[in-house]
């Protein structure tokens, strides 16, 4: 038994239930996913639950975020040090571990209810990082063979854990993830250094491998076992360390591409305890956070690459605008498009039409020539985008001079606590990229 | 067992459809909302000669997408039917890319009453609380802006496998209950019967004291929460203080 074998902290043993519920859900509530998106798994005969493939949120926490999973720690024990994180074995907070039936009673009487989606499991690296990683499979595979569940889990992959180990996993989750934490390895290296980037790559590598393995074997054998069907995610934490908004979203540009990401997730840093490799931020950057999240948008859904969408010269997103206004801005030249003639992924540049406004467009003009009046009726945000638009060979509005449209472009003052912070040496681009495998 | 549902969809659909309505209700529930069950003995369908299950075939035919606006429309209870009716009458002339003109008044009324539909169904398919009860049935209680139940039950059919499981409808006094793989539905008084049971539930308990811990009080945001899920749906949310009413 590890725990007793190899104390890392004081593990309260015999704890009551909720106790370590309450204590192993706060020990993972930094993890920003909760998404149960992706899977279409179907219920096994006798069991219970199926995948949702669009997700569901089954309710809302006091921060506004959708609660899909039971998102807790197998284990809060570790025996890492990670600075930014509250559960580093420094910390001194009560240790303690659920074991696995307690795991699967939660998850099945929770599912049954209609709280969740399903399960959500990570956990302190309280051993060896294989013996960590067989107790979440342990978990899945109970949940999954002798429980029939069909619902939603989510596995995080410890950092350190056998390619064998990672492959087992993905036959039982749904999606795995590991954390790559920071957004460079001299960053890891000084807040996280237990933790290797290479050994984070090369988890992804090897789930990546595994996924299109499976890809490639279910087109040859009917039989084929799925192997984590809403595939990968990762999260960077955003504003523990220096680099700018450019380094960060270069780096998920280059996980999409590389192996086949689905869900980069960002996290604005919060202090957990006083540690002088940490900025002092008062309160974390959510609007830098939420930025970044507009960007990632951008680049999967709207065809931008990450190379055009960081346009300051510190690196950083602008504040006053989103990142697509402010690419608008900086290509006027690219301006108007012709609202009837545009293709889809011209159209889905313009600030203020989104996915389904572009889509509304192509559909309608199909059928009308559209002008200002049919726009304002499909759904477009014609506050945003009739400076970019022209109708018939006219502009729907001469367009001001470019810091006159900035202005009239602009959220407007917008008290996000700690967002204009920039954080020491936040423009300093000196820091060591990943080398990728 | 109570054919209802069924019974409205189909007067509503004759009206769309310009057949007028049935005079009385008289036909069993077709499968379109329940699955493939059969007709009740005797009956005739619609004395005009109304055809529910061939109109909906048509439908069907022209597009699904069309199918699914006229249910759609037909949940949310908001009338519009003349709106239907020249959107079906346009789509069988024009063609299914019709119902992608929202330049078109109707089709832009059909659409949102069809996303607002859409909406309710899936708060629901979160939001719905079900409680277990003696007899091992598992219940929930709702009270929705539409009427989704028919557009609900398949989606807890997967959720529940062989276990069995109601809705009710408090708001209107409709209930389905689904055991064995088939679906029956109750109404007016009848639904009390169904009602989840009061008492102490220990997973109840834990999963409130989840919900105290999970939100990160650095991101607190009340008005957030408040958005994504309006007060209106806290009254059964053992979470936000509310809580299944004890059944019989």
């Amino acid at each position: 038994m590890p725990l007793q074998r190899k104390p890392y902290a004081c593990i309260v043993l015999g704890m009551e239930l909720g106790e370590k519920l309450e204590i192993l859900a706060a020990s993972a509530r930094c993890d920003a996913s909760f998404a149960s998106s992706g899977s279409d798994r179907r219920p096994r005969s006798g069991g219970i639950g199926a995948g949702a493939p669009s997700g569901v949120c089954h309710s809302f926490s006091g921060d506004g975020r959708c609660i899909s999973l039971l998102k807790v720690l197998y284990s809060n024990a570790c025996r890492n040090d990670c600075a930014y994180c509250a559960n580093r074995a420094s910390s001194d907070i009560v240790r303690t571990s659920f074991s696995v039936d307690e795991l699967v009673r939660l998850t099945l009487d929770f599912y049954r209810r209609n709280y969740i989606e399903g399960l959500f499991l990570s956990s302190g690296i309280f051993s060896d990082p294989d013996i960590v990683m067989e107790r979440l499979i342990e978990v899945a595979r109970v949940l999954r063979v002798e429980a029939g569940f069909g619902g939603y889990i989510h596995l995080k992959a410890i950092p350190g854990a056998g390619e064998r180990l990672l492959r087992l996993a993905g036959l039982y989750a749904d999606r795995l993830s590991i954390n790559i934490e920071l957004p460079t390895a001299a960053s890891l290296v000084r807040l996280a250094p237990e933790k290797s980037g290479a050994e984070i790559l090369g988890a992804m590598r090897a789930m990546g491998d595994a996924e299109s393995e499976h890809t490639r074997d279910s087109r040859r054998i009917r039989h084929t076992p799925n192997f984590a069907p809403a595939g990968q995610s990762t999260q960077l934490i955003v504003g523990a360390s220096p680099e700018s908004d450019r380094t960060i979203i270069l780096l998920a540009s280059s996980l999409y591409r590389r192996y086949a990401l689905r869900r980069v997730y960002y996290s604005a840093f919060m202090p957990v305890a006083p540690d002088p490799r940490l900025p002092a931020a008062a309160a974390p950057p959510l609007l830098r956070e939420h930025r970044l999240y507009q960007c990632d948008w951008l680049l999967r859904f709207y065809g931008f690459k990450a190379e055009e969408l960081v346009q300051e010269a510190d690196g950083n997103f602008p504040t006053d605008v989103d990142p697509k206004v402010a690419w608008a801005l900086a290509h006027r030249d690219f301006f108007p498009l012709d609202v009837n003639s545009a293709h889809l992924g011209e159209l889905l540049r313009v600030p203020g039409i989104g996915l389904r406004g572009a889509r509304r467009i192509v559909a309608t003009r199909r059928q009308v020539s559209l002008g200002p009046a049919e726009l304002g009726k499909l759904g477009i945000v014609m506050k945003k985008a009739r400076w970019f638009l022209s109708a018939g060979g006219r502009p729907l509005c001469a367009p001001p001079e470019e810091q006159s449209l900035r202005l009239l472009l602009a959220e407007g003052p917008r008290e996000v606590p700690g967002a204009s912070k920039p954080g020491p040496g936040r423009t300093v681009e000196s820091q060591m990229e990943f080398a990728f495998p | 067992m109570k054919a209802s549902l069924s019974v409205e969809f189909e007067s509503f659909l004759a009206l769309a459809l310009g057949e007028g309505a049935p005079d009385s209700p008289q036909v069993a529930p077709q499968g379109e909302l329940f699955g493939p069950e059969p007709r009740s003995p005797g009956a005739q369908g619609c004395d005009l000669g109304f055809d529910p299950g061939g109109a909906v075939r048509e439908l069907r035919a022209i597009s699904p997408r069309l199918l699914d606006l006229v249910v759609k429309t037909w949940m949310s209870e908001e009338g519009l039917v003349d709106e239907l009716r020249l959107v079906i009458q346009e789509t069988r002339s024009r063609g299914s890319c019709f119902l992608e003109d929202y330049s078109n008044r109707a089709v832009r009324s059909l659409s949102s009453a069809r996303a607002r539909v859409d909406r309710e169904i899936d708060r629901f398919t979160g939001l719905a609380r079900f409680s277990p009860r003696r007899d091992g049935l598992y219940a929930a209680i709702i009270e929705s802006d539409h009427n989704i139940l028919s557009a609900l039950m398949p989606r807890f059919a997967l959720r529940f496998g062989a276990t069995p499981y109601a809705i009710v409808d408090m708001g209107r006094l409709l209930a389905a209950e689904r055991r064995a793989g088939r679906t029956s539905l109750r109404e007016g008084e009848e639904v009390l019967s169904l009602l989840p049971g009061g008492g102490a539930d220990e997973a109840r308990d834990l999963w409130r004291r989840y919900f105290g811990i999970i939100g990160n009080p650095g991101r607190a945001s009340p008005l957030l929460r408040r958005r994504l899920m309006p007060e209106r749906y806290w009254k059964y949310l053992s979470e936000m203080g509310g809580g299944a009413e004890p059944g019989p």
